[in-house]
């Protein structure tokens, strides 16, 4: 009977409970069904903020890419010396605005300027491509960083480099001198979000620096290492600029001293007392899903190209800047000795032997008169019309080649060819 | 058949292990190509999961998607291609299984709640019937509360719950009250050895339904519902719906297939005897018996209260009047001097005696001289007392003494031999003799005679004795001189009883047909029609064959009346009918019509009759005091006094 009893309290006691909890549970699940709902509006939003932030990044640079066709330019335009300022004993950058005092077009990180200088004591202007060392983010100005080319070593009885000499010996501020609009292909994808090393040899940092101030001015996330290899402090640039770079959280930078002086504090001064090889971007980097973009003398970037195929990445992934001549020579390419060169304007003809690595040096040893700019490939100075035959390109070139025109500064014959000069 | 159309990502199918769609669905009009996972996040946040291989993240994107993407992996193994996570939504299936358990859970926590609270119960503890009320109950079952036939059910929300797990049936509760003989379960209560498949799990409520209102007759069963197993047991090729049109012919001889156990020839007694003209076709019939005989079936028969059977009045009432004399007239003679009896020979062989017919006479009633009864009783054991009752000693010595010396028995009063009783001395044959007169109809000592021989014939197992003992009882029965005329009505009754398969056959009274359990047939509403109009006589039947000739098979035994048909059956028995919804049951209901002047032949009664199967048939035919049952009060949850009550 006290079972029974209890049974008959308890039994509708629990069912009642069940019965609120059930309630309950019921209300949490259309509570949940509406919340998601509201949650789908807000996913919904999500998307649209990612696609608006899409759009946003893209914007600029449909506003950089239409200021860049709106302001471009064609031939040479005049710019004015601004200003100028040492870098390092050798190493001077020079700012320059446009002497028409119009908007200046924003240009891609890692492109290069063509002078064409005035030189007293040279026969024809010389021609010749500096990188814009600043980021596209300051319209009043361009800036390019130019290193002093000395004699070679080898040969100190060689006159040194006609164009850095000419800047920075003769031209002053307030100077005027003729400029082609920024080029090279040479330049960051601005559009990925892609990780990036940046490596600089020498004064190879311009581009590269470019780079790299373009992504800290406009706060990118991409993870950004910066490689900079110089002999030591005497030819250390932009150190406290660096410095500040390295305070970004997603910047690191590693100056490498090859040489040190006594004076060159590790830590201090630089990080790296050694080349910038591939040890030390495996060492570095653990990893090697990185963009590669690489400016810097011959030997550095020959030797970083071939070790970054080795160690598996890719040939897209690796960017480099060819300037001077023979900067990268990614494969040998062996001519047919003793194919006749015909020169039709000057009516020469000579027998190729081999023994030059393009035509334009090939035509300036055997005294034809044969244009030239950058010699490698960028300015597109040395393009002369081709009349019959092929050539085969040796090197990188980025200059716009017209149909029918090669450039000599990069360029061998593959048998047989007639050319207008 | 492109089997791909089936494959796990081409199917609408909802698998059980996909609990979740894509959030994205809606959106892309597809889904990623990862989905979610397990736990109803999202699987797609980027493009593929970037794998390690040396120092290097590959792309793992597969090619249905792309392939391997231009940009690869950032260098922290995060894939380039990054979205935001979409918020994967419950499959159909999923959704389903939980309203359904939330459902399943809400009546269990409503039953719970509310059915075992005791203010939604009434006064004696029963439970209101609003949530769970399945209709107004027959008037037999108006006072019965829920809890009487699902006593699994009870009213408390426990048993509710614990009932669904148990073996139970409202038969049960049925079974409480209402008793039959044999199993309940089975058909009729009743086994069918040779029936396939064996019915013995039968359910009440297979036929009977309730919750149909106070105006059902929860007895009533439509025909369809005994065509569920009758219309494959009798070969049926369609459901049973009527009389005319589906039930089967009767059988060859109904209701008279078994021979009667007293020979009366109704032709015979009515064709020469009875008063009336109409009765028989013999003009000079005799007038002394004609001022005796009967004007009507209804003088012999006694149809008050008749059921399947109008049995017979008494011999007293119907049959004295001719037949008492003959009964009287007729001794029973246990021995003769002139010539031995069968009766004296069959007794000597069952004491081992091997006397020719003189001398077993003769050494009898030495012996009778000398010890009186005792060499009589000798002979007929256990029995002599039934057998010799009434039979004066003294009487039997001196007729004994007077035999022994080859002298007749002086006969003190010769009319009193005249008298019922033993008598010895010169009979009706003038032979000197002992025998016995009968008094009346069902004399005991006679009937103890013949019963004695009965058992003597069924029990011996000697054939020689076997063949004295029936030609005895083959005396005792000749319908002409057998003792009290006994065999001129009864002997076929009594020989009857003698067949190996006679158990339970009466050898004395009237037996009436055999009894169908299960098609109780009633003369009571049929009494308004004249005998005749079923009873005809059957012409040209030698109904007396089987009587007279003691080899004559009863399986070849003839009535004297014509068997009744169908058709007979029909003329009254027929109806249009009509389909009924009773509760959640439709059932076939006869409408009662008016008979068209044209076709009456019903006599009295105008209307057409209802055939429905229950209308003859019977399904309970071994239902234990079907005037009453048992009546239980139980309230739910609380026991009461349990009373019998037994209906009047």
């Amino acid at each position: 009977m006290t079972t029974e009893l209890l049974l008959s309290i308890v039994i509708p006691v629990l069912g009642g409970l069940l019965l609120i909890i059930l309630l309950v549970y019921g209300l949490s699940m259309l509570l949940q069904h509406l919340r998601q709902s509201y949650q789908l509006t807000g996913f919904q939003k999500q998307e649209l903020s990612y696609l608006k932030k899409r759009f946003d990044r893209l914007s600029p640079e449909q506003t950089e890419k239409a200021n860049r066709m709106k302001w471009a330019w064609q031939g040479h335009r005049k710019f004015k010396i601004c200003n100028k300022v040492l870098e390092a004993e050798t190493i001077c950058s020079f700012y320059l605005a446009p002497h028409d005092e119009r908007p200046l077009p924003p240009f891609q990180p890692g492109q290069f300027l063509t002078f064409e200088l005035q030189v007293s004591g040279q026969s024809k202007p010389v021609i010749r491509c500096y990188s814009l060392s600043d980021a596209p983010t300051h319209p009043e100005y361009y800036r390019v960083t130019i290193k002093r080319i000395p004699p070679p070593p080898k040969d100190p009885d060689k006159p040194p480099g006609v164009g850095s000499g000419y800047f920075h010996n003769q031209l002053r501020i307030d100077d005027i001198i003729d400029v082609k609009a920024p080029s090279g292909n040479f330049y960051l994808d601005t559009q990925s979000d892609a990780p990036v090393v940046l490596i600089g040899g020498g004064i190879g940092i311009t581009p590269v620096l470019s780079m790299a101030n373009y992504l800290a001015d406009n706060g990118s996330r991409r993870e950004v290492w910066f490689f900079y290899g110089v002999s030591n402090g005497l030819e250390h640039i932009q150190k406290e600029h660096l410095n500040t770079l390295e305070e970004i959280p997603n910047f690191h930078v590693r100056v490498c001293y090859s040489d040190p002086l006594d004076t060159d504090i590790k830590g201090e001064d630089f990080q790296v007392s050694a080349r910038v090889s591939i040890e030390l971007l495996k060492q570095e980097l653990g990893v090697n899903n990185y963009q590669f973009y690489i400016c810097g003398p011959p030997p550095m970037m020959n030797a970083l190209t071939s070790d970054l195929a080795a160690w598996g990445v890719p040939e897209s992934d690796v960017h480099s800047e060819a300037f001077g001549p023979a900067s990268v020579k990614k494969e040998a390419v062996a001519a047919v000795e003793g194919v006749q060169i015909q020169f039709s304007k000057c009516g020469r003809s000579l027998s190729w032997d081999g023994s030059h690595p393009n035509l334009l040096t090939f035509g300036e040893d055997n005294g034809i008169g044969l244009p030239s700019g950058c010699r490698a490939g960028n300015c597109g100075e040395c393009m002369v019309a081709l009349r019959s035959g092929k050539v085969t390109y040796v090197g990188p070139h980025s200059a716009t080649i017209e149909s029918g025109s090669f450039l000599t500064c990069c360029s061998i014959p593959d048998g047989a060819i007639t050319i207008d000069a | 058949m492109d089997f791909n159309n089936y494959g796990f990502d081409q199917s609408s199918y909802e698998r059980p292990n996909c609990k979740y769609h894509c959030g994205r669905s809606r959106l892309w009009q597809h889904s990623c190509w990862q989905g979610p996972n397990a736990s109803g996040e999202c699987g797609g946040t980027s493009e593929c999961k970037p794998t390690k291989v040396g120092d290097r993240y590959q792309c793992t994107r597969p090619s249905h998607s792309g392939g391997p993407c231009g940009q690869g992996p950032h260098q922290d193994g995060r894939c380039c291609q990054q979205r935001s996570p979409c918020i994967p939504k419950r499959s159909l299936r999923t959704w389903r299984g939980h309203i359904s358990l939330l459902v399943l859970l809400f009546i269990i926590a409503l039953i719970e709640a509310f059915s075992g609270f005791s203010g939604f119960s009434d006064s004696e503890g029963r439970p209101y019937a609003a949530m769970s009320d399945a209709g107004p109950l027959s008037a037999a079952h108006a006072n019965e509360h829920c809890g009487s036939c699902h006593q699994a059910h009870k009213n408390t929300g426990l048993a509710w719950l614990t009932s669904a797990f148990s073996d139970h049936d409202l038969t049960d509760g049925c079974l409480s009250c209402h008793r039959f003989e044999g199993n309940a379960r089975s058909a009729h209560q009743s086994e069918y050895p040779d029936h396939e498949p064996k019915v013995t799990e039968l359910q009440c409520i297979s036929c009977h339904s309730e919750h149909a209102g106070q105006n059902t007759d929860i007895k009533q069963a439509a025909a369809a519902t005994c065509s569920n197993c009758h219309e494959a047991a009798l070969h049926l090729t369609r459901e049973i719906t009527d009389f005319v049109g589906s039930h089967p012919d009767f059988s060859g001889n109904y209701p008279y297939e078994i021979p009667q156990s007293i020979y009366f020839d109704h032709k015979r007694h009515v064709g020469e005897y009875f008063v009336e003209d109409k009765w028989t076709s013999k003009p000079n019939r005799d007038a002394e018996f004609a001022a005796l005989a009967a004007e009507a079936c209804t003088t012999c028969h006694e149809s008050a209260g008749a059921t399947r059977a109008v049995t017979p009045k008494t011999f007293e009432a119907m049959c004295s009047s001719c037949h008492q004399q003959q009964i009287h007239d007729r001794p029973l003679i246990v021995m003769t001097l002139e010539e031995p009896m069968p009766i004296l020979i069959a007794l000597a062989a069952a004491t081992g005696n091997e006397l020719d017919d003189e001398e077993l006479a003769l050494g009898t009633i030495k012996q009778m001289k000398d010890y009186s009864l005792e060499p009589l009783m000798n002979m007929t054991g256990d029995a002599s007392a039934d057998l010799w009752a009434g039979l004066s000693p003294v009487e039997v010595k001196v007729a004994a003494e007077a035999w022994a010396q080859e002298e007749d028995v002086e006969l003190p009063m010769p009319e009193m031999q005249q008298e019922a009783g033993w008598h010895t001395g010169e009979n009706d044959d003038g032979d000197q003799s002992l025998f016995y007169r009968a008094s009346t109809h069902t004399d005991p000592l006679i009937r103890a005679w013949i019963e004695h021989f009965v058992s003597r014939v069924k029990s011996s197992s000697d054939e020689e004795l076997r063949g004295s003992m029936a030609e005895a009882l083959d005396s005792l029965l000749d319908a002409k001189e057998g003792a009290g005329a006994c065999g001129k009505c009864h002997a076929s009754g009594i020989r009857n009883a003698l067949l190996e398969d006679s158990k339970g056959k009466t050898l004395w009274g009237y037996q009436t047909q055999e009894t169908k359990i299960h098609t109780p047939f009633a003369h009571g509403p049929h009494i308004n029609l004249s005998c005749d109009s079923c009873h005809q006589f059957a012409k040209d039947v030698d109904f007396a064959r089987y009587f007279k000739n003691q080899d004559t098979k009863p399986s070849e035994f003839k009535s004297a009346f014509m068997p009744i048909e169908k058709q007979m059956c029909s003329e009254c028995h027929r109806s249009t009918r009509k389909t009924v919804q009773l509760g959640d049951q439709s059932r076939d209901l006869p409408i009662q019509q008016r008979w068209k002047a044209s076709d009456s032949k019903a006599g009295p009664n105008p209307k057409l009759i209802s055939d429905n199967c229950l209308t003859c048939h019977v399904y309970h035919g071994k239902m234990q005091d079907p005037s009453g049952f048992m009546q239980k009060h139980v309230i739910l949850g609380r026991a009461k006094p349990t009373t019998e009550v037994t209906a009047p």
